[in-house]
């Protein structure tokens, strides 16, 4: 995959990029930073489908068009994203609508390139662009060493399953996975246990002796309340969301049952012939008397298919705004530890706050995913020790490829090997993070082999030594693969990519600061909009 | 007076020819425009008749690698017609074939002849494997004619008797048969599962004997149901592509893009996938069938023939009663005209 142009902005204000080459591009700055380099990148990766992380103050309305323009296996697509909208135009000029990122992953896989596939909450699914972009894409303020960058819906070992589904060893659950089971089956206790003790709570008829309480810390309450009203509302617009996603859900279930019936011609009995019992009888009209099925069975077939992928769909969504209201509710859970805040106090106060009701269903509910998890948990015991051999293997070749360019990069620090992850605490300074991640990106492209663009924000983590970096750009000139970075010169740096062979300079220098977005290439981005039929 | 003789059952690869035949008469003959019927197992293979049933293009297929003599025992059914009462009708006799060997070719690279491109020493191979067949079958005998008149007429239809031999895939024939725009071309095997459904078609047409009857008129045949309508396998192969574009959920047809702009990006999805369902339902409905066909024939028409209009325009111009039988509204109908636009926007 080539990265060929950049458009965002909107009506008033934009900026195309259009000067990336096929081979090493550095995107610098000369002594200033806020020229607009990492605006450019987290554009490029959140018309991408990755998680944006702007600025501070960058787009706060969200009301920009974010554009990439990509080629893959020598066909165009131009991918136009607003907030969780997609409008992607593909190489014959067709126009798709994708209105969530998981519908934009299916489109991705079926169309642009394969996705791999991971389980991922009990279930082996698609992983989203979010993580499927981390193995290429590194932001600038992403250089900890121990985690994934700006993603909180996967963790550590979906990225190291997705290393596995892309060397072709996935579709098994490992230890890593049973652990996670384990502590979903905590979490559901957890939350079975906190909705007993609620509604014993509200099953109480004596809620007025806690008055006294409220009374006496009504300060306090109140602005922990404030809090826990904002928290509200966004569970709330969680909610709306989920429940618009329940009703296309069932609606799409509906048709299913609906075009299954329709399928059936009407059999109700049929003409024999009365002399011989022969049923076959001609018919002989005075018209033209062919009538073709109105569709044949591939078109069926796809049509059904289209359906149940769209129910799959809106459940993989529900799914994630599960996750959502989850953390929220995290959120809310730890509001309410404070001594004073207690839940009688929060009744009288405010007695919506949770839907409080006494809900019994909502346990039943949880006690079915318990037992799911649970005889998930007994299967997975049963696991294929070949795969996982094979998994090990790969990740050895991996970490030991990695190391080999990390000290190679790193030739002046410490020899201690790393892993794909650092452990957590474990201090990694910029320049060894920087050498640490140009070191797992090489790695990963080296025995994957994927073709994808290798992008990251400030690659010298402003302590990379020029040695360092050139060793860096020499050896990813020998990939195939494009390669975006970007960085800032100090002054006494300038031209210093003048003597680099295949290096394509973008110099940011001459922007505004902190303002990329200008006025002349708002016709650029109209046009493009008018070839996705956006009117700006 | 004209007997009809020599229909025959085939198997498989043969059935291909016979409608590999019927699409070069439907895609490539000269005269494709003017051709109405496509009458199967009647005059021969597949004959090509006109509105008005005057004039017959007739092809008999082989599915076989022929030499010489055997090409002139292929010609028999062509021939058969040629000495027919109704002769004059013929307008075109073809013989449609796999392959011909080159050793009796003079151009071996071109693909549509006449006799003057066999090499004369072989001509007489083709006219004695005509006679020695033609004085076989008894429904040449009937005539009555003499050696000589017989070798007279051999002659003379030979200076008129096209050979074509066949080049084309299955799906290129298919596609070939309409116009569309290259952006909604299905799959190759999809399209060959199309040639599938049009030769079975064809093949029963072959189910009703008809050897041994009499006809006076061309415009006879119309009594029997075995023939197709060239509008109908266009209409079917134009429709089945449609549909199949139908079928990328995400889609948005470009024609369709200005109604879905007034809606809010949340609504817009629903407001989609509503229209889509809307004829989803229709193409799964197996008791509606012929109202579909009408109702496609009708928007199909209106747009082939307005294709400058907007899709307001093009709604406007619909035949009321025709769209009041399909289970569409306003809205799943004017995405439906979108799609056949964009479908064959060129």
């Amino acid at each position: 995959m080539k990265i060929l142009n950049v458009w965002f902005g909107n009506r008033d204000e934009a900026f195309h990029e259009s000067r990336f080459s096929d081979g090493i591009n550095l995107i610098y700055s000369q002594g200033l930073n806020n020229r607009g380099k990492t605006v450019m990148i987290q554009s490029l990766l959140f018309a991408l489908g990755s998680k944006p992380k702007f600025p501070y103050g960058f787009d706060t309305e969200k009301n920009n068009y974010y554009i990439v323009e990509i080629e893959e296996n020598n066909k165009r697509f131009i991918i136009c994203r607003k907030r969780d909208t997609f409008i992607v135009r593909d190489s014959l000029g067709n126009i798709n609508l994708l209105q969530s990122e998981s519908e934009f992953k299916r489109y991705y896989n079926e169309s642009i390139q394969k996705l791999p596939q991971i389980n991922k909450d009990g279930r082996l699914s698609t992983v989203y662009l979010s993580l499927y972009n981390q193995m290429f894409f590194l932001g600038q303020d992403g250089k900890d060493t121990s985690t994934l960058y700006n993603l909180s819906y996967y963790n550590k070992s979906d990225f190291i399953n997705m290393f596995y589904s892309i060397m072709g060893y996935s579709n098994i659950i490992t230890s890593d996975e049973i652990t996670i089971i384990k502590h979903e089956i905590d979490v559901i206790n957890e939350k079975i246990e906190t909705l007993r003790y609620r509604n014993k709570v509200l099953n109480n008829k004596n809620l007025a002796a806690s008055l006294v309480s409220y009374s006496a810390n009504k300060i306090e309450i109140d602005s922990k309340l404030k809090k826990l009203e904002r928290v509200k509302e966004i569970l709330s617009s969680y909610k709306k969301e989920r429940n618009r996603l329940l009703s296309r859900k069932t609606k799409n279930e509906i048709l299913l049952d609906e075009l299954n019936g329709l399928n059936r011609t009407v059999s109700e009995g049929s003409l024999y012939c009365m002399e011989c019992g022969s049923k076959h009888i001609g018919f002989q009209s005075s018209k033209e008397d062919i009538t073709f099925d109105v569709s044949d069975s591939d078109i069926q077939m796809q049509i059904l298919n289209n359906v149940r992928n769209r129910i799959e769909t809106v459940g993989e969504e529900i799914i994630k705004i599960d996750h959502e209201i989850d953390e929220q509710r995290a959120i809310l859970t730890e509001l309410l530890k404070d001594k004073h805040v207690t839940m009688e106090n929060l009744i009288l106060s405010k007695k919506d706050i949770l839907e409080a009701k006494p809900n019994d269903i909502e346990i039943q509910e949880l006690n079915t995913q318990l037992t799911n998890l649970k005889s998930k948990l007994e299967n997975s015991k049963v696991t294929e020790e070949n795969q996982q051999k094979n998994r090990d293997i790969a990740m050895k070749d991996l970490i030991k490829l990695m190391n080999k360019i990390f000290h190679e990069i790193n030739y002046d620090g410490n020899p201690k090997d790393v892993e794909l992850f650092t452990s957590r605490g474990e201090v990694v300074s910029g320049s060894e993070s920087a050498a640490f991640y140009l070191a797992r990106f090489y790695a990963f492209q080296k025995v994957t082999n994927h073709n994808n663009p290798i992008i990251i924000d400030d690659f010298r983590e402003k302590e990379l030594s020029s040695t360092k970096e050139k060793m860096a750009i020499n050896m990813y000139s020998e990939l195939s693969n494009q390669i975006i970075w970007s960085c800032t010169l100090k002054d006494e740096e300038i031209h210093k990519y003048d003597n680099f062979e295949h290096v394509n300079q973008v110099d940011y220098t001459g922007f505004p600061d902190s303002h990329l977005l200008n006025k002349k290439d708002v016709i650029d981005l109209a046009n493009v909009l008018n070839s996705l039929s956006i009117k700006l | 007076m004209y007997k009809i003789s020599a229909t025959e059952r085939n198997n498989e690869k043969s059935a291909d020819f016979e409608t590999r035949s019927l699409f070069h008469l439907l895609n490539y003959h000269a005269d494709s425009s003017e051709i109405h019927f496509f009458v199967v197992d009647f005059f021969n293979d597949v004959s090509g008749v006109d509105r008005y049933s005057n004039r017959i293009w007739d092809i008999q297929s082989k599915g076989k690698f022929v030499t010489a003599t055997l090409l002139g025992n292929c010609l028999i059914t062509l021939f058969k017609n040629y000495v027919s009462d109704f002769s004059s009708n013929f307008v075109s006799y073809i013989l449609y074939v796999e392959s011909i060997s080159s050793r009796i070719l003079i151009d071996k690279t071109i693909l549509n002849f006449g006799i003057e491109n066999v090499k004369s020493k072989e001509i007489k191979k083709v006219k004695q494997g005509l006679l020695d067949e033609a004085q076989s079958r008894t429904y040449i005998k009937e005539y009555g004619l003499s050696q000589e008149v017989l070798e007279n007429k051999i002659n003379e239809f030979l200076e008129i008797v096209t050979f074509v031999i066949d080049s084309k895939s299955k799906s290129e024939l298919i596609k070939d048969a309409i116009t569309v725009d290259s952006s909604i071309y299905p799959s190759d095997s999809y399209l060959n599962n199309i040639f599938k459904q049009i030769r079975d078609i064809q093949a029963s047409k072959k189910l009703t004997s008809t050897e041994g009857e009499i006809l006076v008129s061309v415009y006879d045949f119309l009594k029997y149901s075995k023939y197709i309508n060239a509008g109908q396998i266009i209409l079917l192969i134009t429709s089945r592509l449609i549909n199949m574009d139908l079928t990328n959920d995400n889609k948005v047809p470009l024609s369709f893009v200005p109604y879905v702009r007034l809606k809010d990006e949340k609504e817009a999805k629903d407001f989609l996938e509503e229209c889509r369902n809307d004829i989803y339902r229709m193409i799964f409905d197996k008791n509606n069938v012929s109202n579909y066909w009408m109702f496609f024939e009708n928007v199909w028409k209106t747009v082939k023939d307005n294709l400058t209009c907007d899709i307001d325009a093009l709604f406007n111009k619909l035949n009321m009663k025709v769209y009041n039988l399909v289970p569409l509204d306003i809205n799943s109908i004017k995405f439906f005209i979108a799609l056949v636009k964009d479908g064959m926007r060129k």
